[in-house]
């Protein structure tokens, strides 16, 4: 159900260039590595990426972060908190229907 | 009494360090100031000792009185132990002392307790990097709530029936926790106004967002994770959901939905967004009957909310009516977004010409608020003046015609007549490229004679 091209394009990048991979009104999967640290940048991001680019879908592997941190995140427009990478494929019905919803034409 | 050590080294060591340093003894006077005290307040201190050091204390018009008071500690001092306090001492005739930090200590007990006062520069205050952190966190979020605040605000502006009833609704759901279906169109800020309306009920539950369309069973615990593990953790804890396009989540996602409610009682609150007309997903003639009088009940649709979710959800229900019901409060609602847009920087325009005003209310929103929105952004940044006009306005709205829309339902009207002559006219324009021209050929093969086919490819002249 993606759409074309069939396969996606997976890139990686540091926080500071997401903005230039970004294309406004074309979905994206954004994976975040938030760790303790990071927790105020990370923050920042998620709201501008949001409001930039609100067809990014924007997930969060949690390196390390403390139960409080990880409950203040959910409150951001994150879509789901990942805590290890075999957890992935649990959430590729959640990319496929982004995509999959986010082609469809405003009604 | 044990004594301590001379007093002499200590005192030199004071003289020579050039720090303001005073005493306040347990009568609140003044009872010893330092050489550093004359440098900062440039007078002679002679003049200050035994004066009353009291913070609210009755103070008289002498100008050293006035002096001894500013140099007094906080109120409290005496419960707290410490205190800091950044003094302005007054102006005596031409010298105007610095503003300096003073930090207060408290020594020994009831009448006996004196204070003592070190004045300097202390960068123990300074808030460590996590709480700084802590701080630009909180602060993010506030902005995150606001934006949604404000956007609430600008949806719910108006005075049309259908706003007035959509803000009464939403006071009641604010003044309650509890659970909530919001049912609006897309584009009409329901998800902004149910952010709002949790911030309103109870701000400091965790919350969590989730995409209904997107989930199954599996995907929801994984989702939900991070507001269900305080839940399980503590019997005090409370959560929220909000879960976007509710009635297009897969039934086995409400059912695993449910579940988790029930599992929690209301500890876990839902609030579902949905379009203007749920649907009831296929329960009992009695559940249809009883829980959902006004909707539409679709047995067939798949998409839709169960009869058991809608049981949680039935208790407050507020519906977001689409803008185009809304057309009075639409030159309200286009101002008040040109002048939030101005506010931020964005453009010079000021006001609508009437011709845009009235593009607005005639064009029908299928993308509602968020349409509005965008199409009053794409104006400013084509606008060159101070006045929008129609032609700055996207290309969808200012072609728009209010009858276009129709012309397809006012060709359903046709008469039959008309409809079979254009079926008979087809038929016989048919028959002769069959025939590669020939009329009486083509007469014959439909059954009619040479005449009849004449009189309907040439019809005659009316007069």
């Amino acid at each position: 159900m993606t759409p074309h091209p069939l396969v996606l394009d997976v890139v990686e990048s540091d926080t500071s260039s997401i903005v230039d991979l970004l294309i406004p009104g074309l979905p994206a999967v954004v994976l975040w590595e938030v760790e303790p640290g990071s927790l105020r940048e990370a923050a920042h991001q998620f709201i501008k990426t949001n409001d930039r680019f609100p067809l990014a879908l924007q997930l969060v592997a949690d390196r390390g972060l403390s139960v409080r941190e990880r409950m203040l995140l959910a409150e951001f427009p994150v879509a789901v908190l990942l805590k290890q990478p075999e957890q992935l494929p649990k959430i590729r019905p959640l990319i496929e229907g982004h995509f999959a919803s986010a082609a469809q034409p405003v009604d | 009494m044990a004594s301590g050590t001379q007093t002499r080294p200590f005192l030199r060591l004071l003289e020579a360090s050039g720090s303001p340093l005073y005493v306040i003894g347990p009568q609140g006077d003044l009872v010893y100031l330092s050489a550093g005290c004359a440098d900062w307040l440039g007078v002679d201190l002679n003049l200050l000792l035994n004066r009353r050091c009291i913070a609210g204390s009755p103070v008289s018009d002498e100008p050293y009185d006035r002096l001894a008071a500013a140099l007094s500690p906080p109120t409290g001092l005496s419960q707290r132990g410490t205190a800091s306090l950044r003094i302005q001492p007054p102006t005596i005739g031409d010298i105007r002392p610095d503003v300096i930090e003073v930090r207060f200590t408290r020594a020994g007990h009831h009448d006996k307790a004196i204070t003592i006062a070190v004045g300097g520069k202390f960068d123990d205050r300074v808030i460590d990097q996590e709480l700084r952190d802590a701080v630009a966190i909180r602060s993010q979020l506030d902005r995150w709530r606001k934006k949604h605040a404000d956007f609430t605000n600008l949806v719910t502006a108006g005075q049309s029936p259908a706003v007035r009833r959509l803000r009464r609704r939403l006071r009641v759901a604010s003044s309650t926790r509890t659970d909530l279906c919001l049912c609006g169109p897309r584009g009409s800020g329901s998800e902004s106004i149910a952010r709002s309306v949790h911030q309103a009920s109870s701000a400091n539950e965790p919350f969590m967002a989730v995409d209904g369309s997107l989930m199954d069973p599996e995907l929801l615990d994984a989702v939900l994770a991070p507001i269900i593990h305080p839940l399980t953790e503590s019997p005090q804890s409370l959560a929220t959901t909000l879960v976007r396009g509710l009635d297009e989540m897969p039934p086995e996602a409400q059912r695993r939905l449910v579940e988790i409610w029930q599992t929690f009682g209301g500890r876990l609150r839902i609030i579902g967004l949905c379009g203007t007309q749920p649907a009831v997903l296929s329960g009992t003639d009695k559940a249809k009957n009883e829980l959902a009088p006004s909707l539409i009940i679709d047995e067939i649709s798949p998409e839709g909310i169960s009869v058991d979710l809608w049981e949680i959800l039935a208790a407050l229900t507020v519906t977001v009516e689409p803008l185009s019901e809304r057309v009075e409060d639409l030159p309200l609602l286009a101002a008040a977004i040109l002048d939030k847009r101005r506010a931020l920087g964005e453009g010079t325009a000021e006001r609508f010409s009437r011709a845009a005003l009235d593009a607005f209310v005639i064009y029908p929103w299928p993308g509602d608020y968020q349409e509005l929105d965008e199409a009053i952004r794409h104006a400013i940044r084509t606008s060159r003046s101070e006045t929008i006009g129609i032609e700055q306005l996207p290309l969808a709205i200012r072609s728009y015609r209010p009858g276009s829309g129709s012309v397809a339902a006012k060709r359903l009207n046709i008469s039959l007549d008309d409809a079979l002559s254009r079926f008979e006219l087809r038929m016989i324009q048919q028959a002769l490229e069959a025939t590669n021209g020939n009329r009486a050929e083509a007469a014959r093969r439909l059954g009619i004679s040479r005449a009849r086919l004449l009189r309907r490819i040439d019809p005659p002249k009316a007069d």
